[in-house]
């Protein structure tokens, strides 16, 4: 066996190092244990010390989409409110409008259903500049400051164009404020594709339905006029130019007119010289549709042809409250859709979140049994080192001496 | 019978002289780099009595002195590598522990300053949301210059450091010049026999040495020890000493460099030092410190370029252009003092993505000038104008042929980050123009949000139409003069139409006469499209193309862990070295009082038996006059 020398000083300096050591591993366990981490300083473990900031941001990330969420939500649930509001104004209007169109009808109940639809306008003028929780206007889109609305026959719309976005997720904006043009304005007249009326001047009784398109891909963007040259004919021209497009032709009451892909139904007793259009639809808003039925309310037909006019005018206002309860319907699904849509992303932001404090856990955490474990034993042999100290420091030949 | 006599005597002499190394011996077993002696005795000159040889005592040939020399230049060398990484480790860990915590990581100030933007964004009209966000541009110009100014302090320290270990090599370097001188001297009475203890403290002031510089050694056959330290660099010839200083870069003002000698004979050792804390140090500066400042300053230039450029794409409260979020320094460029042109090199930043976190040298050869990056030695040359990773450098005055200038973009530059807005109103949320399709549009086409793709077009805020000359082409017209810009432009459904630096596209199906107009948002300011395009960016990878600022945040934290880490890992391996290296020497010289006491009681019975020789010559002397009396 091969012994090299041991040097008295050099098992002190042994020991001392070694227990040097140990307290170092010591603390290190203990530090772990007070704080919980496994990893306290980047040197601790470098590859992951990155991926742990990458986590924090990840997580502070979907904390604040959902914080967005939230804002989203309470936004779209008063634009809903507030459509669910101008849904019921419509559909009360429309009632009116229905209960005014007989024959039976009196300038006394007339003026009643005037008092209110003119309530009822200014119930949609307030629903149009409705305010969100800070103030901000819901359907003023990008500008969020002026009322969006101004009451005004054609009204004044001083909103943004644009709406607001707010990210809910790391790739997902949600619209949370509509441009009131989109909501209240942009909305064809007449059937979406043309819109029929009766000349204000017509003395016959005769009065033109909403008309339909039949054959789309005949239809063309002219505007057309019946033109009766006699209470049994009429001539279509084209309302452009003026030309005759075909001449008389046999007035039938109640049978369907067609010209180039559409048709429409003059009932009643025209006479010569009555002229009913069917122009191409163009964009009305709400508030003007509801405008119209006032002024037709505000008169009192004394013929049978000022009857008429007004059958047409109520019929008009009926087909555009129709054209508006579906057209804010069609919006309210689309306000429910991104509800939707927050909740579920907002879940999907919780997974995730979740996911990620399991993987930092596991990056970050100590196993806590592990740790305790090691700090035992850790300390068992820094207690056996000293303890070892003490037996072999005490051995010297002098004491034999 | 005097021959049995002087034999005692010389024996007693001996083995006083014995007792005495090992009272040395005992007395010396804790002092540091004390090397055990141990007597050699020899039989003294035998002398021929004509008939027989016949021996005369005992005399002490020698005080040797337990000294293994490999094992000393181990102890040496593993000294010296350990203290080289122990120092990196030492002063990386002052950045480990600062990069990451919470109050100065920049981190966590990239976070809530895009968290502030999301709430703003969420309600962009609001003051109380925009301050929050001003708040936070600052929070985070504050964080940038905090940790650079811990960085600075950290080389400030670092020079301290090593300035303190150039004394201390120099002060080695002349007490082992003088011990040099001493046993010089002392080997022309070598009678007395060698300098043992001079030898130990010349070899300890060497193992001292090694803690500061890796050191070689050659002793001479006069015993005086030639140390070089480095690659050969003699630092103590004989009873000489050198000094070397520790004096500011000629080109760096602010970093030093080791030199040796004076005037012209000057040397610059910077490239041939190595080991120790000198090393250790030298290693800290270009691996773990300077790389940290780049990644930082890379970081701010980038940060501050992203958020400037998306903030002019946007208008305020006030209908204005966003001016700049933040500043950043220009790149500073600083000439050698050894130059003897008057060229002064201005650099600008052309663009701060094709920046490399690096600094670079530039050198003139009378032609051209060659920039050499720093980091990986790339090399860069030609005339000035000379276009470099995304600067630009120009010169004024003349420069002359050998004259060097260093060009500094990112190490200093987070040092300089500041948040220059502080009025709410000037956030830049809202988008700069605001799109609209006509309400009298027969087509159910819409237009889409405007991208400002370039913020700097002098056409920018011209309103403009597109109004549909037939159902399937626009026509692009300025809504102020009613010039066409372009006619007939096929139109495609979701195909982006660029006019004038922004970009919008169209979607749906569009009839003729359909008119989307294009124009500054002068209302629109409650809007937040370039605020979401601002919270946009911290998920972009901004950073050289492939990381978010986060993540190359992550990646200087990252940096800075692992050199901490690698240090320590080495430390403890090579303290292990170290300590097997001083245990092997430790076997040959060090003082075991076991053995000690063993020779304590050998020489003593030694002792009392050569006392006893005299007793008996003494009593044989007596019997021979108690004959004669």
């Amino acid at each position: 066996m091969i012994s090299s020398r041991m040097p008295s000083n050099f098992l002190a300096s042994r020991f001392a190092i070694d227990i040097v050591q140990k307290q170092h591993d010591l603390a290190k366990v203990q530090e772990q244990i007070s704080s919980g981490k496994r990893v306290n300083r980047p040197s601790d473990d470098p590859a992951y010390s990155a991926r742990i900031l990458g986590i924090r941001e990840a997580t502070s990330q979907l904390d604040q989409f959902n914080r967005n969420a939230s804002a989203a939500e309470s936004q779209l649930v008063l634009e809903e409110t507030a459509l669910t509001g101008v849904s019921d104004s419509l559909n009360r209007i429309r009632e009116l409008a229905l209960s005014a169109n007989s024959g039976a009808v009196d300038d006394y109940t007339r003026s009643a259903v005037n008092a209110e639809v003119k309530l009822r306008l200014d119930e949609l003028y307030d629903f149009g500049n409705s305010r969100d929780g800070y103030g901000n206007f819901l359907f003023g889109g990008s500008n969020t400051q002026t009322p969006p609305f101004t009451k005004q026959d054609p009204v004044i719309y001083s909103g943004g164009e644009d709406g607001n976005d707010i990210a809910v997720s790391m790739n997902r904006n949600i619209r949370t404020a509509d441009s009131g043009k989109d909501v209240f304005m942009r909305l064809r007249d007449g059937n979406g594709s043309f819109t029929t009326a009766s000349d204000t001047a017509n003395i016959g009784t005769g009065i033109i339905n909403q008309g339909k398109v039949t054959d789309p891909s005949s239809f063309d963007a002219t505007p057309y006029r019946i033109e009766f040259t006699s209470g049994s004919t009429y001539d279509v021209v084209n309302d452009d130019t003026g030309a005759v497009v075909s001449a008389s032709n046999t007035y039938q009451e109640s049978a369907p007119i067609s010209i180039n892909g559409r048709e429409a139904i003059i009932s009643g007793a025209p006479v010569a010289g009555d002229i009913f259009t069917l122009s191409l639809s163009q964009n009305q808003d709400i508030f003007s549709t509801v405008s119209k039925f006032i002024d037709a309310m505000e008169r009192s037909p004394n013929s049978a042809s000022e009857s008429a006019r007004m059958t047409q005018d109520i019929n008009k206002t009926l087909s555009g409250l129709d054209n508006a309860l579906d057209h804010i319907n069609t919006i309210r699904a689309s306000v429910g859709t991104r509800l939707n849509s927050v909740d579920t992303v907002r879940e999907e932001n919780s997974n995730i979140k979740l996911q990620l404090e399991r993987t930092l856990a596991d990056v970050e955490d100590i196993d806590i049994a592990e740790a305790v474990t090691n700090l035992q034993e850790t300390a068992n042999s820094l207690e056996l080192l000293q303890k070892s100290y003490s037996r072999i420091e005490g051995l010297s030949l002098f004491n034999y001496m | 019978m005097t021959d049995i006599l002087n034999t005692g005597k010389s024996a007693l002499f001996a083995f006083q002289r014995a007792l005495s190394t090992t009272s040395h011996n005992i007395a010396n077993v804790n002092t540091e780099g004390y090397s055990r002696q141990r007597v050699s005795f020899e039989a003294t000159n035998v002398y021929n009595d004509s008939l027989r040889f016949s021996g005369s005592g005992v005399h002490i040939d020698n005080i040797e002195r337990m000294h293994d020399q490999f094992a000393t230049a181990r102890v040496n060398s593993a000294t010296s590598d350990h203290s080289q990484e122990l120092t990196h480790f030492s002063m990386a860990s002052r950045l480990d522990n600062l990069v990451a915590t919470d109050g100065i990581s920049v981190s966590p100030a990239i976070n809530e300053l895009f968290t502030a933007m999301q709430d703003a964004n969420t309600n962009a009209s609001s003051t109380a949301s925009r301050n929050i966000v001003l708040d936070k541009t600052e929070l985070l110009a504050e964080r940038f210059q905090t940790l650079q100014s811990q960085l600075d302090d950290t080389q400030v320290e670092t020079n301290a450091r090593t300035r303190e270990a150039v004394n201390s090599v120099n002060e080695y370097a002349h007490a082992i010049a003088d011990i040099n001188d001493k046993i010089r001297s002392w080997g022309a009475s070598s009678q007395q026999g060698p300098a043992n203890d001079l030898l130990d403290q010349r070899d300890m002031l060497v193992q001292k040495l090694s803690e500061q510089i890796e050191v070689n050694t050659v002793t001479q056959s006069n015993g005086a020890m030639n140390v070089y330290i480095g690659k050969g660099v003699r630092l103590v010839v004989g009873n000489r000493a050198e000094n070397i200083k520790a004096v500011p870069d000629e080109t760096y003002p602010d970093r030093l460099q080791i030199r040796l000698g004076e005037g012209n004979d000057e040397l610059n050792l910077q490239t041939r030092l190595q080991g120790g804390e000198i090393g250790g140090l030298s290693d800290f500066s270009s691996q773990t410190l300077y790389p940290a400042m780049q990644a930082l300053g890379q970081l701010a230039l980038v940060m501050a370029d992203a958020m400037n450029n998306q903030h002019a794409k946007g208008v305020d409260l006030n209908g204005d252009t966003g001016t700049a979020l933040f500043s950043t320094p220009d790149p500073e460029v600083y000439s050698s003092s050894g130059n003897s042109g008057t060229g002064i090199v201005s650099a600008a930043i052309d663009d701060v993505n094709a920046l490399a976190p690096s600094d670079y040298l530039l050198r003139y050869d009378g032609a051209n000038f060659t920039a050499t990056r720093t980091t990986d030695g790339a090399q860069t040359s030609g005339p000035i104008p000379l276009i470099l990773d995304g600067m630009s450098l120009s010169i004024t005055g003349t420069p002359s042929a050998g004259d060097t200038f260093i060009v500094s973009a990112t190490t200093r530059a987070a040092g300089f980050m500041q948040s220059i807005v502080t009025d709410p109103s000037k956030l830049a949320l809202a988008s700069k123009l605001t799109t609209s399709s006509s309400i009298s549009n027969t087509g159910d086409a819409r237009v889409s949000d405007a991208l400002v793709a370039d913020p700097t077009s002098a056409a920018l805020k011209d309103p403009i139409n597109l109004v549909f000359s037939s159902d399937s082409t626009i026509d692009i017209i300025d809504a102020n003069t009613g010039t066409t810009l372009s006619a007939n432009v096929p139109y495609v459904s979701g195909e982006t139409i660029s006019v004038n630096g922004w970009e919008v596209s169209i979607s749906g199906s569009a009839k003729s006469g359909d008119i989307h107009n294009i124009q500054t948002n002068t209302s629109g300011l409650g809007d937040n499209s370039n605020g979401l395009a601002l919270a946009d960016l911290q998920s972009s990878n901004m950073v050289e193309g492939n990381m978010s600022f986060n993540d190359a945040y992550g990646a200087m934290v990252s940096l800075v862990g692992s050199q901490t880490n690698t240090a320590a890992t080495r430390a403890s391996a090579l303290e292990s070295l170290k300590d097997n290296a001083i245990q092997r020497q430790q076997s040959t010289q060090g003082v075991s009082l076991d053995e000690e006491a063993i020779n304590l009681t050998r020489y003593q019975q030694a002792y009392q038996a050569s006392a006893q020789i005299i007793s008996t010559a003494d009593t044989m002397f007596q019997s021979i006059l108690g004959v004669l009396r």
